[in-house]
């Protein structure tokens, strides 16, 4: 093997509209070697990936690839060289076939212009098969699940012969125990001579996979340290420049960082130890019953009670009924059973029924359910309080109160640029997240209840814990506060108890120090450890991967 | 159903021109320009030459460079594809009027033009190639790179782009092939149905294939179903309007609507479940996210 990087950045520079998103950064991979990269959101992490690959057309500095410098801006180019891109958003065509979806763009070809079916679709299930990866070949893309693309995206860059593999924030959307397959297979590609560029927010995560460790700040390379020279404490501090104690704790407990002591989280338990102070439950659910969003049931008589002053973790694998929950406490989603906030039923009929009751929504998907991109800071603040003072003044819209209560928001919620006329679209994702933190928990009336779903996904170390405090300033005014999570530690952070749920039933809860074996056997709908069935950690595995 | 298959041609062979744009994501809303200049210079084309055939051909290069209009806005200049489309369908109302005066001087029809040659059943080839058409085009969709790479990029062009695909030039070149298709079935209105080009060409008919594309699901052998649907439901119109005589002409509206009313209902009524290519109509930003 030759001495040269399989992948090498050099000085590498790119402006946006005049402004440097990354700025001067070298950086390289060798064979067999895995690489991470990580750094706040606006970073410049994904601008590299998109310049390693030739999406981009860097403005300084070159790529080159096993020694050969790339052609910029030549996305062919890049990967004829070997390099392989797996975006946190897939890059998959939802209706076309697993094995269209690999092939495209480099078909087996017969009589020079027909798709060689049968030979495309042996070459992708050994591909697949070679790594470990379970992929159907048949399967449409939109039929499968994350888990499942991601599988696909990471098949489509090995039948494709990349060498260098870059992952963008592969474990965002997965499962903890999908992202443990995740870094098994990493280590195997590894171990096969490959190179791997893992990016992530999640320092344990890294220091798991990862052999050095390359951190980006405001688009300039901080430092570039091999795993073994390295501490979670001292990744944090290169992240965030510097580190405020609390923020520091904070992140720790998130699971941003490797937990050192678990004191911290068991006061905060005994803190809020459930039924003590608040006699009544604020929120009562009877036998829920509702249907996805293929006509399938999605919840099978789930009962829950939730108490003020609390919050809970609900946590389970992706498509057991939690978005549905969760679509059926905002009165998004028709449901049967009985649900009581503060003993009166009739409020989940509809969203406007449940906002006027009291309950607020941070959504999963900010884009689609929570902001309105093109409109502006302020705009977006008055959303569903619109007609309401301080937002309005009878059927005009109060300018000037609108903009006192924005900008007294977006300074408590830290919202930057704190501009209540820039437009939502224009914001980074971990302060799009603060806005509808800002809207939904301080923007009206106190709420009584707020369901919380994957409130920090995608989000940087700082908006994590910005989103994380709001949560629990909203607990200590007296709400009932649910939080939905893929993230047991985010939900550890914060709950005094975690609740499971699978297949839309609650199968169990526990306390927020069980350990990931515990949670997870509850998660699998599996009895807790030490009963009999229970024989090993993997004999789950063929349950892991639940129908969506 | 001999009416059927005459009148067939310049329907079916623009709602495939809408096909293969859609499914490369561009909204060909300019199906109705494109026909007709297609018609005019067909009929223009023939008489010149005196060659029908050559006409035909004068249609599709007439009804590609309408096309390559819609293309250059769309695709270069990423405007909406939309008022495009619209702004076309304008340009040619008046442009081919103007030229129609100019060369022929005449506002209503131009002069006749040499006939197709016709075989024994009485149909001229253009009758044959459409009924060709929405096979070989559904045979290049599911078959081969080209169509699989069509269909990616009418989906998620990002995802094509980062696997290499020219997603541009590949929307260019559908764009420009739905043109020639479209300009064929004008020339097919002028050249193979009246024998002369009529100011009033294609009358709307750019329009019902555009309604046969949705109705066929963006596919090319449900489009050419319904688009043959449509040709019948006109030919029909046809012969009762001929059997009605003076006393009922009111009625002709109610027939002339017909093809479209039934669109609607089938819509309506959901019997055509469908969803258009994801990206159709979204211009692509290659450094867009």
């Amino acid at each position: 093997m030759s001495a040269a990087p399989a992948l090498e950045l050099r000085g590498i520079v790119k402006r946006f509209a005049g402004v440097a998103a990354v700025d001067g950064v070298s950086l390289s991979v060798n064979p067999g070697e895995v690489l991470a990269l990580v750094g706040e959101n606006g970073a410049g992490k994904s601008t590299m990936i998109s310049v390693a690959c030739g999406l981009y057309r860097a403005d300084e500095g070159e790529v080159r690839a096993f020694g050969a410098a790339l052609p910029p801006g030549d996305p062919r180019a890049a990967i004829e060289a070997g390099v392989g891109v797996v975006y946190q958003h897939f890059m998959l065509v939802g209706p076309l076939t697993v094995w269209e979806n690999v092939v495209l763009g480099r078909e087996p070809l017969r009589f020079g212009i027909v798709v060689d079916r049968e030979r495309a679709r042996r070459e992708v299930a050994e591909a697949a098969q070679r790594f470990g990866l379970t992929v159907d070949v048949d399967a449409r893309i939109e039929s499968l699940g994350v888990g499942a693309q991601q599988r696909v995206e990471i098949v489509k860059q090995l039948w494709r012969g990349a060498r260098v593999l870059i992952l963008d924030e592969p474990t965002a959307v997965l499962s903890p125990r999908e992202a443990d397959e995740l870094t098994q297979t990493v280590r195997a590609l590894a171990k096969d001579g490959r190179s791997v560029v893992f990016i992530s927010h999640k320092l344990r995560e890294v220091l798991a996979v990862a052999d050095r460790v390359a951190v980006l700040r405001r688009g300039k390379l901080v430092q570039t340290v091999a795993r073994a020279q390295t501490s979670a404490q001292q990744l944090a501090e290169a992240v965030m420049g510097t580190v405020l104690p609390a923020l520091a704790r904070e992140a720790t407990a998130a699971g941003l960082l490797p937990a050192q002591e678990s004191l911290d989280l068991e006061e905060a338990a005994a803190k809020t130890a459930p039924g003590a102070t608040y006699p009544a439950p604020r929120l009562v659910a009877r036998d829920l019953c509702c249907e996805g969003s293929r006509g399938r049931p999605a919840l099978r008589g789930l009962s829950l009670a939730i108490f003020a002053g609390e919050i809970v973790g609900l946590a389970g694998v992706d498509g057991n009924g939690q978005s549905e929950l969760a679509e059926v406490l905002t009165g998004l989603r028709a449901f049967q059973g009985t649900l009581e906030l503060d003993g009166r039923e009739g409020w989940a009929r509809s969203p406007g029924a449940a906002r006027a009751a009291g309950v607020v929504h941070l959504p999963e998907d900010r884009h689609r359910r929570a902001l309105c991109l093109p409109l502006n800071v302020e705009e977006n603040l008055s959303l569903g309080r619109q007609g309401d003072p301080p937002y309005a003044h009878g059927a005009l819209i109060d300018r000037a109160g609108r903009r006192k209560k924005a900008l007294e928001l977006v300074h408590a919620f830290d919202v930057r640029p704190p501009d209540p006329l820039a437009r939502a679209g224009s914001l980074s994702g971990g302060n799009q997240q603060k806005l509808v933190a800002a809207r939904e928990l301080a923007g009206g009336a106190p709420p009584l209840l707020v369901v919380a779903v994957q409130p920090t996904r995608g989000l940087d170390l700082g908006a994590a814990a910005k989103v994380h405090d709001a949560l629990r300033t909203a607990r200590d005014a007296g709400a009932a506060v649910i939080v939905l999570s893929l993230d047991l530690d985010e939900l550890r952070a914060l709950a005094s108890r975690i609740v499971v749920l699978y297949d839309g039933r609650v199968t169990g809860e526990a306390p927020p120090t069980a350990s990931d074996d515990a949670l997870g056997r509850l998660m699998l709908g599996q009895p807790p450890a030490g009963t009999p069935m229970a024989s090993k950690p993997a004999g789950m595995q063929p349950r892991a991967e639940l129908p969506e | 159903m001999n009416a059927i298959l005459d009148f067939a041609p310049p329907l079916l062979l623009a709602a495939l021109g809408g096909v293969l744009s859609e499914r490369a994501g561009v909204v060909n809303i300019g199906l109705e320009g494109m026909m007709r200049f297609g018609a005019f210079f067909a009929a223009a084309g023939s008489i010149w030459t005196g060659s029908p055939l050559i006409g035909l051909l004068c249609g599709a290069l007439a009804g590609a460079a309408a096309a390559g209009v819609h293309a250059l806005l769309c695709l270069r200049y990423r405007a909406d594809q939309v008022v495009s489309g619209i702004a076309l369908n304008l340009v040619a109302l008046g442009l081919i009027t103007f030229l129609l005066e100019a060369f022929f001087g005449s506002s209503g029809v131009s002069p006749p033009v040499p006939a197709l040659p016709r075989d024994r059943f009485g149909h001229n080839g253009l009758v044959y190639f459409s009924l060709a058409a929405p096979l070989v085009l559904h045979f290049i969709f599911s078959r081969t790179a080209f169509g699989l790479r069509i269909r990616a990029v009418g989906e998620h062009p990002h995802a094509a782009a980062t696997l290499g695909v020219r997603v541009l030039r590949l929307r260019a070149i559908c764009v420009l092939g739905s043109g020639a298709l479209a300009g064929l079935g004008g020339a097919g209105l002028s050249v193979g149905i009246l024998g002369q080009f009529d100011s009033r060409m294609p009358a709307g008919q750019g329009f019902m294939a555009l309604a046969a594309v949705v109705f066929g699901k963006w596919t090319p052998l449900g489009a050419a179903g319904a688009a043959l649907f449509f040709a019948a439901a006109d030919a029909l119109q046809r012969q009762l309007s001929f059997s009605l005589h003076a006393a009922d002409m009111r009625l002709e509206g109610v027939f002339l609507a017909l093809p479209y009313a039934l669109t609607l209902l089938v819509l309506a009524l959901g019997l055509g479940r469908t969803r258009a290519p994801a990206a159709d109509g979204i211009p692509y930003e290659p450094e867009g996210r």
